[in-house]
């Protein structure tokens, strides 16, 4: 089992000086309250160490690394402006996530289909937790008891997959397999082996026909669990998907595959029409974008794809972390009950409150728009672009409505921001909470999606070469 | 606020700054560069908007449109010496974009009356604009900064990128400063519409991109195409051009779009935001693709009658006042379409006069239209009558507009209308026979439009006719028009009737020597 053990150490580190406060004031007799700032800075230190210290080995590993710790700062900046009592009562929440936190460290890192049935098992437990955090709601238990079942259902077909594929090869490992797989002749169990393996990923990161347990957990979760959730988990299982795209990429199902982006594709843009709360929009919206990214598997050679994919990816991730953000600085912000804490209408008159958090809010739905000049456009271009270069013009007939589709249901937000319906407003706006780390974060994603624009290129080049060192 | 010591100063000071920074460049020999300049001065002028307060916003904005006003003058001035000033500043996105810019003389035309009506658009909005005025002035100024793109792009995708930041401030500016609940929907209708072209055309250049290897127009000017290809491209172009033209089939989201914005907006959206239409027609469908342009020619021109027919007729019919003035739009639209697709020089000259003209033209019916709007709150016609006997400013103004609206010899108008049917007539006589009506019924809603509104005997208000409570419409001096827009309609006038009159400058800068 080769894991690079030297890249948990800050999380890991993080989980033990954590506990090691949890012990102390339990000892000492009072509670142990979350100002979770401390531990932030701590584990930045930790990570910036690690980043230096990987030198050595010349892997893109460490960018992935990277990546995922950004982002769960950015959670824990989040979850600190989010708290709550709930969050201060629980400290055990912090430490779950950073278990959480450290399976997806680990997760990027493993070269081994075994590694990877752990880690992801290890992470069905961790969010089971972390998704209930509100206990006396019945959509937050309803949210965690449909992901532990479906991440269980998931990781079942995972075991399947992978024990078959034990059978049939004898190894577990990844980089075994890669060499060992292309002198096999196309044997019908190693095709069913993948595809399982395959198919269980692609129900834990939400692609249609799987998808019907994603809008009903995100609505259930708390907001930054949702963020979470829609943006680092799928770029964490978008690698690993590209991983075994990698080794099994000639007994794959491509045809299959591209039925699924296709309907991937249709059925979040169908869906996402007619959401009146924002979580569940969000969710129905990734489906819809996880599909343009598994047209690219299908339509590209793996190395351009995985480029691509990841590419898409961090843009989409990006805009979607900087609406999230937008939309819990809103909903703080305001005298809203609890029960409509989630919907969209929130956003109602948010240009006159905070102007400049709604041009931010602006800049992330133009990105996923796909409206020029902002990254996402670029993105969506190549995304065409390689569909025409295979030529399947079926598929730009329906990706020709599917746009417009889309643009509606985006350009709504941008409707409720800035056009005011100030009937139906739910609560009203003050400008209290404005910490600074959470405005820094909304604003610095809207300025990621107007300069990723201008370096798209070198951006393309920076994944090409990641790709290019991820060896297997 | 204008004339006093002040802003005559500030002015001075602007021009100092550019003057010198002009002399400098001339000297440098590196005229090319400013039109990368002359792209990017509306952009850095809606970022320092922000920076300005909300009460002297008002007078720098003007200062800033002037001043690019008479910019492009030069620049004008210029390009009729060279021809083509052409720029390929390919550092920014490299291989598969580039950002490739030049102004050639069609391009330096459409220029001038998107600057033109910018500064007009900047003066109307002085004191109408009552919240986030700032926000407002930096969206004009953006909606400025990809209009010119648009007109400046010798690259397809440039063209593309910018056609569709195009549709960004003008969604805003629609929602935002509109007046009704309808907006909203005029809004979606308006986006979406323009996107469903504008994909089409999104797909056409990644297939070309993908057949050539290059996206820049002279190239794929010269390439030569498959039939099947051609026709193919050139419909995919031409849905997106006729989407924004106007034309009859994709015609419906201009009556909603026209009538929800706000003044400026509409005299944005009918006199520079159609005439991107017109350009990518000219630019792409007529100089690309040989055989999809004869083998659509025929639809074409069949859409072109019937769209003008439509809207004529449709336009007498109309009791909405601003309505009107937007289906009058689509039928000079039109006509000045039919044009381009007759193989006459003469047609296309007649073709840019006519758009030209009707960017003048319909700005000031939508402005005169939007004054009555913001004095007396209805759109609705019956609430107007015998305006002339207190508003004569008003309808001497209304008058010159309404009668380059029915290409009365001596304004522009009537040059292009000309030049068209001379063309028409030489070339499809049948063509010519079929739009001959479009002159009667111009002249028939034209005329009927301005007789029940300016003369007539003056109605009382009735109960139920108004959508918001008006004021008295007693004799009252100051409702008439003010300094102010008694120069935006004096500068509007001046170039309609000096191109009447004098069309030998507009000619002889088109063709060239």
């Amino acid at each position: 089992m080769k894991v690079e053990f030297i890249s948990i150490i800050p999380s890991f580190g993080a989980i033990v000086l954590l506990t090691i406060s949890l012990i102390y004031s339990f000892l000492k007799g009072k509670q142990c309250k979350f100002s979770g700032n401390i531990w932030v800075y701590v584990m930045l230190l930790f990570s910036c160490f690690i980043m230096v210290s990987r030198s050595s080995d010349l892997n893109s590993v460490g960018f992935f690394q990277m990546i995922v710790l950004v982002f769960s700062i950015s959670t824990l900046f989040f979850i600190g402006f989010m708290s709550n009592k709930i969050v201060s009562k629980n400290f055990e929440y912090l430490i779950i996530f950073m278990f959480a936190v450290t399976t997806l460290l680990l997760l990027v890192s493993s070269r081994d289909l075994f590694t990877i049935f752990l880690l992801i098992e290890m992470h069905n437990l961790c969010m089971f937790a972390l998704l209930i955090l509100h206990k006396d709601k019945m959509l937050a238990i309803e949210s965690s008891i449909k992901y532990l079942f479906l991440g269980g259902f998931a990781t079942i077909f995972y075991g399947f997959g992978m024990v078959l594929m034990y059978g049939v090869t004898g190894t577990l490992s990844l980089i075994d397999l890669k060499y060992y797989l292309p002198f096999l002749d196309s044997n019908y169990l190693i095709s069913v082996a993948s595809t399982c393996i395959l198919l269980s990923l692609f129900v834990k990161m939400g692609v249609a026909p799987f998808h019907f347990w994603v809008a009903d957990v995100y609505q259930g979760a708390p907001i930054f669990i949702s963020a979470y959730m829609s943006t680092i988990l799928k770029f964490v299982y978008l690698i690993v998907v590209g991983c075994m795209f990698d080794v099994f990429g000639n007994f794959l199902p491509m045809n299959f595959i591209l039925n699924l982006s296709i309907l991937s594709i249709v059925v979040g843009a169908l869906a996402a029409v007619t959401q009146r709360n924002f979580l569940r929009f969000m969710a129905y919206s990734g489906v819809n974008n996880l599909g343009y990214i598994l047209i690219l598997f299908y339509s590209a050679k793996f190395e351009t794809a995985f480029a691509l994919s990841l590419l898409y990816m961090i843009i989409y991730v990006t805009a979607v972390f900087g609406l999230f953000i937008n939309f819990a600085i809103v909903v703080k912000n305001s005298t809203v009950e609890v029960n409509m804490q989630n919907s969209l209408d929130n956003l109602i008159g948010y240009s006159r409150s905070n102007p400049i958090l709604a041009i931010s809010i602006a800049i992330n739905v133009f990105s996923l728009i796909g409206l020029p000049p902002f990254a996402g456009f670029f993105v969506k271009y190549f995304v065409i672009y390689s569909i025409s270069d295979v030529s399947i013009q079926y598929l730009l007939g329906i990706l020709f409505v599917v746009f417009q589709l889309a643009t509606f249901y985006y350009l709504r937000i941008i409707k409720l921001v800035y056009f005011d319906d100030s009937n139906y407003r739910i609560g009203r706006h003050y400008n209290e909470k404005y910490i600074f780390s959470v405005c820094f974060l909304a604003i610095f994603s809207a300025l990621m999606a107007l300069v990723f624009s201008f370096y798209i290129l070198a951006l393309l080049d920076f994944f090409n070469c990641i790709v290019k060192i991820y060896f297997l | 606020m204008f004339f006093n010591l002040k802003s005559i100063l500030l002015s001075i000071t602007f021009w100092v700054v550019f003057g010198a920074s002009i002399i400098e460049w001339m000297l440098e020999n590196s005229q090319r560069h400013l039109v990368v300049l002359f792209v990017f001065f509306p952009l850095l002028a809606a970022f320092s908007r922000f920076f300005v307060s909300q009460s002297r916003v008002g007078v720098v904005a003007f200062y800033s449109t002037l001043n690019n006003f008479l910019f492009m003058c030069w620049y004008v001035f210029l390009t009729s010496k060279i021809g083509l000033v052409d720029i390929d500043a390919t550092y920014i996105f490299g291989e598969f974009l580039y950002f490739h810019l030049g102004i050639d003389r069609l391009s330096a035309t459409f220029i001038f009356l998107t600057n033109l009506l910018f500064m007009l658009a900047v003066l109307l909005s002085y004191y109408s604009v009552q919240k986030n005025c700032r926000f407002y002035f930096s969206l004009l100024f953006f909606l400025e900064f990809a209009i010119i793109g648009t007109f400046v792009a010798r690259d397809i995708l440039l063209f593309y990128i910018f056609f569709e930041i195009v549709l960004l401030p003008m969604l805003l500016i629609i929602g935002i400063w509109g007046s009704r609940p309808r907006r909203i929907y005029a809004m979606y209708k308006f986006v979406l519409y323009t996107l469903f072209g504008s994909f089409l055309m999104l797909f056409a250049i990644i297939y070309m991109y993908l057949v050539t290897g290059t996206t820049n127009i002279m190239v794929l000017q010269m390439f030569h195409f498959t039939e099947l290809e051609s026709i193919c491209l050139w419909l995919a172009l031409f849905i997106a051009f006729a989407v924004k033209v106007p034309m009859f089939p994709f015609h419906s989201w201009l009556p909603e779009a026209h009538v929800e914005a706000s003044t400026v907006g509409s005299v944005i959206l009918a006199g520079i935001l159609l005439k991107l239409g017109g350009y990518g027609l000219f630019r792409f469908n007529i100089s690309m693709f040989n055989y999809g342009l004869e083998f659509f020619k025929p639809m074409v021109l069949t859409m072109c009658v019937i769209s003008v027919l439509y809207a004529s007729l449709l336009a007498i019919v109309q009791i909405d006042i601003k309505k009107f003035v937007a289906y009058s739009s689509i039928a000079h639209m039109n006509l000045a379409i039919a044009g381009m697709f007759i193989d006459s020089s003469l047609g296309l000259i007649g073709s840019v006069f006519s758009m030209l003209s009707h960017g003048i033209t319909s700005s000031g019916l939508f402005i005169c239209v939007g004054e009555l709007y913001g004095r007396y709150g209805s759109r609705y016609i019956g609430y107007y009558g015998g305006l002339s006997s207190f508003m004569p400013f008003f309808s001497f103004f209304f008058f010159i507009f309404v009668i380059g609206n029915m290409a009365v010899p001596g304004t522009s108008a009537f040059v292009g209308e000309l030049f068209l049917y001379m063309a028409m007539s030489s070339s499809n006589l049948i063509l010519a026979i079929f739009m001959l009506p479009q002159i009667v019924l111009t002249a028939s809603y034209s005329i009927w439009f301005f007789n029940r509104i300016i003369y007539g005997n003056r109605v009382l208000p009735r109960n139920n006719v108004t959508e918001i409570p008006t004021y008295d419409r007693t004799l009252n001096v100051t409702v008439d028009f003010d300094y102010r827009e008694i120069t935006i309609m004096f500068i509007l006038m001046f170039y309609l009737l000096s191109f009447g009159f004098f069309p030998n400058v507009l000619i002889q800068y088109l063709i060239g020597e």
